[in-house]
């Protein structure tokens, strides 16, 4: 064979290698394709098939749930559990849970009864700021030691009382109303958390701001007109539920000294 | 012959055909997942409308079982507070353009403001009083006032409140006296 000829022949040969070799390649490639195809197919339905599994799971939980709820409904219905569900969020109330409080005044109750079992304090200290919290603000307030415990006397602006009349007039008959309610509010407060403390009397006056200007002067003078004076001097305080007495039962236990709201209340 | 054109050439058409199997098993694998995607989408949709409707009809069969209407449903649920039965109580059969407000102060003392634009007759307000206290424990009401508009206000207050015993039976008389 001519060196020519030789040549020719590996030209071929190699041809017909990288052929092979290309074909080769292709066929693998289709097959590492397939497979992974096929792969993604069966993770694709067994996705699916967990989908479905799962939801008809939930759906069985919602039903099973649903036929416990109710069950349960028709007991509480023959029990008449909302009433006591309701009794007790009413206890709870009474309690005063921290959880319910949602006001301001809420607030401060919750702070008066830290203040009531503040031991750091003595007594007389103890209500001069029961006092001071329980009374709106501009008040002033007097704790006296007595032969047996302590009395306190609040006296507070009719200013300081906000009334909201929802959209009515407020006229005198409102702030005679609420006069008498902060009056009471204040004595059931301090009896609430101070009748631990020796408490065993609560004067509250109400006071209105008038300008006097005496004859011959230019000038007038601020002075404190009292319009509502109340007190309550329970028998032995400390065996009350204060916690449970609501502002209008204290408006039927308290003497009223003075009055004169009485006087100028139309009446309707 | 030169041997290296149709090397080159047997090369090229390797990598061609490598592109094209590369290519089309692509584009039939994200053919696949969108198919699969767009399947879940709408499975998903439709399981979304019958929890929906599963959860009306459930939610629908457990009110019936608390009562027939909606404050008998409301009275006999326990899942309702003070605050939520007061609120449906009071905003029942309301007088036209009146408004209500429930609010609770002081932790017990639940307050009901009934607002219209003239002062209700007395038996209105006795029928009022009587549709929300017969249904709850008086003792939960500190007052109801029935507020007139730019007018003054009247005021129902708990001591008036709890002389009533029976607030289902008791006479509109009787209801009068102890509360206005």
């Amino acid at each position: 064979m001519s060196p020519k000829q030789t040549s020719a022949d590996r030209a071929q040969l190699l041809f017909i290698a990288v052929l092979i070799l290309g074909l080769v390649s292709v066929a693998a490639h289709i097959g590492i394709r397939v497979a992974l195809a096929r792969t993604l197919t069966r993770k694709l339905a067994k996705a699916t098939r967990t989908a479905i599994e799962q939801h008809e799971q939930a759906v069985k939980d919602s039903e099973a749930k649903f036929q416990a709820a109710l069950l349960d409904a028709e007991a509480a219905v023959q029990e008449g559990r909302a009433g006591q569900v309701r009794e007790q969020e009413f206890a709870r109330r009474q309690a005063m849970d921290p959880a319910l409080a949602k006001s301001a005044a809420e607030k401060r109750l919750l702070e008066m009864a830290t203040v009531g079992q503040d031991r750091s304090l003595d007594a007389a200290a103890r209500l001069q700021k029961l006092a001071k919290l329980a009374s709106p603000k501009g008040s002033g307030v007097r704790v006296t030691k007595q032969k047996k415990g302590y009395s306190v006397e609040a006296a507070f602006p009719l200013s300081a009382i906000q009334i909201d009349a929802h959209g009515g007039k407020v006229d005198t008959s409102d702030r005679h109303r609420e006069a008498r309610l902060a009056a009471a509010g204040i004595m059931r407060d301090l009896f609430a958390f101070g009748a631990s403390s020796g408490l065993q009397a609560v004067e509250v006056s109400c006071q209105n701001l008038v300008k006097v200007r005496e004859g011959g002067t230019a000038q007038d003078r601020n002075e404190y007109l009292e319009l509502f004076r109340a007190r309550l001097e329970p028998r032995s305080p400390q065996s009350f539920d204060w916690g449970t007495m609501s502002r209008t039962e204290v408006l039927g236990s308290m003497r009223v000294i003075h009055d004169e709201f009485g006087r100028i209340t139309t009446r309707r | 012959m030169d041997p290296m054109p149709r090397l080159i050439a047997v090369i090229v058409a390797t990598l061609v055909v490598h592109a094209g199997v590369f290519g089309g098993f692509h584009l039939s694998e994200q053919r696949l997942k969108q198919a699969r995607a767009r399947a879940t989408l709408a499975q998903q949709g439709k399981w979304h409308n019958e929890d929906q409707q599963r959860e009306r009809d459930q939610k629908q069969a457990k009110d019936a079982k608390f009562g027939n209407n909606a404050v008998d449903r409301v009275v006999n649920d326990p899942a309702v507070d003070i605050l939520g039965l007061l609120k449906v109580l009071t905003g029942q059969d309301l007088p036209k353009t009146a408004q209500v407000t429930v609010g609770v102060e002081r932790f017990t003392e639940f307050s009901i403001y009934l607002k219209t634009i003239s002062a209700l007759p007395s038996e209105q307000r006795v029928a009022y009083l009587r549709k929300v206290l017969s249904r709850i424990n008086p003792a939960y009401v500190f007052q109801v006032a029935f507020v007139e508009d730019d007018g003054p206000t009247m005021a129902a207050e708990q001591s008036c409140l709890l002389q009533i015993k029976d607030w289902a039976r008791a006479s509109d008389a009787a209801i009068a006296r102890a509360c206005f």
